[in-house]
């Protein structure tokens, strides 16, 4: 996919997370959008559109909604890294494999955000988050799993064969650039 | 140097991660003062939100009128009895408005200190919340051209919201009362002598301490703002849903449910000092 269409992705996300969700919450909790599209991008995409999408939108939701600047976009980019990081142990082709990354993300997203919370002294109770997060897992992995069904046709090229890319993950990836 | 040659990848990420590290303490250290090309993109994005929010609204209360008619027919009916009670107490306020403007004008004759209230009211939508899940700062679309600035206090129809973090011309950022690490003094509604401190409390509550560790405070007492700090006096924060003696500190501790519900925030009042 090209920049610029990831771009308008990710903006479209970040946009409709901090306004439409917030009016359709299921159990008080609204996804993190832009969360879902980092994971999906990293683990799917060849290049670096969840690492650089990530960091920006990260910096810009830090910017606009949060008291502190700069920690939505750490986790961000640690979680693009770990997804790329994945990629080598895990087949795209595979919905176990998309639900496990987004599992993931999902919980280095709250352990980092809570983490650094508690180190700079702000006070929110870890079994709390825990609890919004768990609900939050299950939401993430439903999007990330419909983002996958909607992108995978254009990302991996013969999902039916399960044979196709097994012991040679370098053609896969010259195939999937090409 | 050789080694960062070798490991060009490596040294990239790790600069990242330092240059970001170095961006949060910067920030924690200046919470709330934001530079000139944070107030731009907070502009553009407030620009963008306030008609999406608004058209998420309007699909989202489309959507609970065909889905929840019956509700709907019960709460307007229930909302009517509520109108001509209010319309009742109205009256009665206005009569006893007539006796506080006398006893006003008698206190201003007798050179005591002047006691009209100081605030202006201005009222904004809210565009976008921070969409974390566990914080809720919000964004409104009025700011420094309405009169707003930092630390103006916000309200609305059910208490308490919070205050005003940061503003640029037509938005404003709002920290809630349950995200505030600044402590709130309130006193008991029932008995406006009981005074004491409260604080978020981490679980998207609130609680505090009674100052009077003998303080008669009881479960379901309301709680009201007392005036001291940036609050002004009166506005209710919520209702007190446990008291417990705390051993270690000798005090007597109040965990606080808030009047306002935060997760659901549509319309906010923010009182502007005149």
């Amino acid at each position: 996919m090209k920049y610029r269409y990831s771009f308008l992705l990710f903006l479209s996300a970040l946009i409709l997370q901090t306004t439409v969700m917030n009016h359709f919450r299921i159990f008080q909790m609204s996804p993190n959008l832009v969360l879902c599209l980092v994971v999906v991008f990293s683990f799917l995409y060849e290049g670096y559109h969840g690492i650089i999408y990530g960091l920006l939108f990260g910096l810009i939701i830090d910017v606009c909604f949060a008291e502190i600047i700069g920690v939505a976009s750490i986790c961000y980019f640690a979680i693009a890294l770990i997804c790329i990081g994945l990629k080598r142990y895990l087949y795209k082709d595979s919905m176990i494999s998309v639900t496990i990354v987004s599992a993931i993300g999902t919980a280095v997203y709250a352990l980092g955000y809570w983490s650094i919370y508690r180190m700079l002294g702000i006070r929110t109770d870890f079994l709390y988050v825990m609890e919004k997060e768990a609900v939050l897992l299950i939401y993430h992995i439903v999007i990330t799993l419909a983002v996958y069904q909607i992108v995978s046709r254009s990302v991996i090229r013969h999902r039916g064969d399960r044979y196709m890319y097994r012991g040679n993950l370098r053609e896969a990836r010259s195939l999937n650039r090409s | 140097m050789n080694w960062l040659r070798e490991h060009k990848v490596l040294t990239v990420i790790l600069s990242v991660f330092l240059a970001l590290a170095i961006v949060i303490v910067v920030s924690y250290q200046n919470i709330g003062n934001t530079t000139a090309l944070g107030r731009g993109i907070d502009k553009v994005f407030a620009l963008v939100q306030g008609p999406v929010s608004n058209a998420g609204n309007g699909v989202k209360s489309g959507l609970k009128g065909i889905f929840q008619f019956r509700s709907i027919l019960k709460e307007n009916e229930e909302l009517r009895n509520q109108i001509a009670d209010l319309n009742r107490q109205l009256i009665q306020a206005k009569l006893t408005d007539s006796e506080l403007a006398e006893l006003r004008s008698l206190s201003n004759i007798l050179g005591y200190e002047n006691v009209t209230p100081n605030y202006n009211y201005v009222t904004a939508d809210v565009v976008a919340m921070d969409g974390s899940n566990w914080f809720n700062l919000f964004t409104i679309n009025a700011g420094t051209d309405d009169g707003i600035y930092k630390d103006a206090v916000v309200i609305n129809g059910d208490g308490l919201i919070g205050r005003v973090l940061e503003t640029g011309s037509d938005w404003a950022k709002v920290i809630s009362v349950i995200d505030e690490s600044n402590s709130v003094s309130f006193k008991v509604f029932r008995d406006l002598k009981l005074l004491g401190i409260l604080t978020g409390d981490g679980k998207g509550g609130l609680e505090g301490y009674m100052i009077d560790p003998e303080a008669a405070v009881i479960e379901g007492d309301v709680l009201v703002t007392s005036g001291m700090g940036i609050y002004p006096e009166g506005i209710p924060i919520g209702k007190v849903k446990k008291v417990e003696w705390n051993n270690d500190t000798l005090l007597k501790t109040v965990t606080i449910e808030p009047s306002a519900y935060f997760k659901n925030l549509q319309k906010v009042t923010v009182l502007v000092r005149k």
